[in-house]
C-alpha cells in the first residue's frame, strides 16, 4: 500500500479554481458583451452583459449560432472569418439584435485565441455599445445641418431684388452652400439683383473674403449683380489690408444704402405719395 | 457636321447665338467662325450669346468665348452673354475662369434691354 500526500496538489488544484474563479468574475464584470466562438462558429461562452444586451439566457446563447444575433449575418460572418485570416479585427462596426427586437449598434474587437500548442481553438470577442456615440453623433450633424440653413436665409426684397443677410462667420462649407443657394435663387426668381449683407458676420479672413469674391463673380455670370452691405468699419479695415481686390464690385455701409443702390439700377424710386417727390 | 448645330438668328440689328449644350472644341472654334462671317455680312451692333443649355464649362470654352468677344468688339459689336445656369456659374468660379469683364444677363429677353442701354440712342 503506497500512501500519498495530497494536500500539495489540493492545494494546487483550489489555487487553480480561485484564479479561475478571479478571471470569471472580471469578465463578467465587464460591461461590454463578451463572447468566445468556435471555430465552427457556435458561441462557447458570453458573459452577463451579452445576456443583457441580447436579451437571452446563456443557455440559450452558448451553442448557438453566433451570427443570428445580428441584423445583418452575412457582415457578421464576414468580420469573422476575417478574425481568422488576420489574426483579429479592431472596431468592427455591426448590430445587435435584442430578442425584443430593438437594436444596439456595437464596435466588435475580436482576436483568435490558441490552446498551449499553438492551435486556434476559437475567437474571442468583445462588443463595444455605441449607440449613445451614435445617437450624439446624428444630433450633432443634424444640428449643424439646420445651422447651414438658418444661417443662410435668401428672402424677395422686391420684384428683381433678392435679400442675404449672413450671420456668423463664413466656412467654406458654409460659403459653398450660400452661394449655390443664392444663385438657385437668383435663376428661380429671375432676381438681376442680390443684397448681400455681412453685418452679422463678426470677423473675416482671407479665405472669407476670398469666397465672398468668388460668389460676386459667379453671380456676375449668371447677370445678375451683388450690393455687398453692412460693411462695418472693422471690417473694412481687413478688408482693404487683405490686399483683396474688390473693384467693380459695389458695396455700401447699410442695407438701406444697397436697397437704395438696387431701386436705382432697376429705374425705381421711393417717392412721397402726397408731394410726389423722391424720398432717399 | 458641326457647324450645322449652330443657327445663327438675327433680329433687328442684333445677332442671337444659342451655344449647343455640350459644346466640344471643335463646335466653340467653329461658332467663333460663324459669328465673324455674321458680323462681316452685315454688320450688327450688338450680339447675345445665349448658354441657358450649356451644361459644363472649361478653360478652352473660356477663352474662346472671351476671345470671341474681343474680336465682336473689334468688329464693332457688343456682346452680351446670357442664361448661365448656377451650377455652371459656380464651377466656372472655382476654376477661376471669370469671362473677362463681358456683359452678363439673366436670359436673352434682359440680354436685349442691355444691349439696348449699352447702345444707348444707336438704333438696333
Amino acid at each position: 500500500m503506497v500512501f500519498r500526500d495530497l494536500t500539495a496538489q489540493r492545494r494546487a488544484e483550489q489555487a487553480v479554481q480561485e484564479v479561475a474563479d478571479y478571471s470569471r468574475s472580471l469578465i463578467e464584470a465587464s460591461l461590454d458583451p463578451l463572447v468566445t466562438i468556435s471555430p465552427e462558429g457556435a458561441i462557447t461562452d458570453v458573459n452577463g452583459a451579452t445576456e443583457q444586451i441580447t436579451g437571452l439566457p446563456r443557455e440559450t446563447l452558448v451553442g448557438s449560432d453566433f451570427s443570428e444575433y445580428f441584423t445583418s449575418p452575412a457582415e457578421a460572418r464576414a468580420g469573422y472569418e476575417r478574425v481568422f485570416l488576420e489574426g483579429q479585427v479592431v472596431d468592427y462596426p455591426l448590430e445587435l439584435r435584442h430578442s425584443d427586437g430593438s437594436v444596439t449598434p456595437v464596435l466588435y474587437n475580436a482576436a483568435v485565441y490558441r490552446d498551449s500548442s499553438g492551435e486556434v481553438i476559437g475567437i474571442f470577442a468583445a462588443a463595444r455599445d455605441v449607440s449613445a456615440q451614435r445617437l450624439a453623433e446624428r444630433r450633432i450633424r443634424q444640428q449643424s445641418q439646420e445651422i447651414l440653413e438658418l444661417s443662410t436665409p435668401i428672402m424677395q426684397l422686391w420684384e428683381g431684388i433678392v435679400a442675404v443677410p449672413l450671420i456668423g462667420n463664413l466656412d467654406s462649407q458654409r460659403t459653398q452652400m450660400f452661394m449655390e443657394r443664392l444663385l438657385e435663387r437668383i435663376v428661380e426668381t429671375n432676381s438681376p439683383l442680390a443684397i448681400v449683407d455681412i453685418m452679422g458676420v463678426p470677423t473675416i479672413d482671407t479665405q472669407t473674403a476670398q469666397h465672398l469674391v468668388e460668389t460676386i463673380t459667379a453671380v456676375r455670370l449668371l447677370g445678375a449683380q451683388v450690393v455687398l452691405t453692412g460693411v462695418k468699419p472693422a471690417i473694412a479695415q481687413t478688408l482693404v489690408h487683405l490686399g483683396v481686390d474688390w473693384s467693380g464690385i459695389t458695396t455700401r455701409s447699410s442695407l438701406s444704402a444697397g436697397l437704395k443702390v438696387a431701386l436705382e439700377s432697376l429705374s425705381l424710386r421711393v417717392v412721397d405719395r402726397e408731394t410726389g417727390e423722391p424720398r432717399s | 457636321m458641326m457647324s450645322s448645330s449652330i443657327s445663327v438668328l438675327r433680329l433687328g440689328g442684333v445677332l442671337i447665338v444659342t451655344v449647343p449644350s455640350d459644346p466640344d472644341d471643335d463646335t466653340i472654334s467653329d461658332l467663333q467662325v460663324r459669328v465673324l462671317q455674321a458680323m462681316e455680312g452685315s454688320p450688327a451692333l450688338g450680339l447675345v450669346l445665349d448658354i441657358s443649355t450649356v451644361q459644363t464649362v472649361d478653360s478652352f470654352f473660356a477663352r474662346t468665348i472671351t476671345e470671341t468677344v474681343q474680336m465682336v468688339a473689334l468688329m464693332g459689336g457688343i456682346t452680351v452673354l446670357s442664361g448661365m445656369q448656377a451650377s455652371v456659374a459656380v464651377t466656372t468660379t472655382q476654376l477661376g475662369l471669370t469671362l473677362g469683364t463681358i456683359p452678363t444677363a439673366l436670359d436673352i429677353d434682359r440680354a436685349m434691354v442691355m444691349l439696348g442701354t449699352l447702345l444707348d440712342g444707336r438704333r438696333i
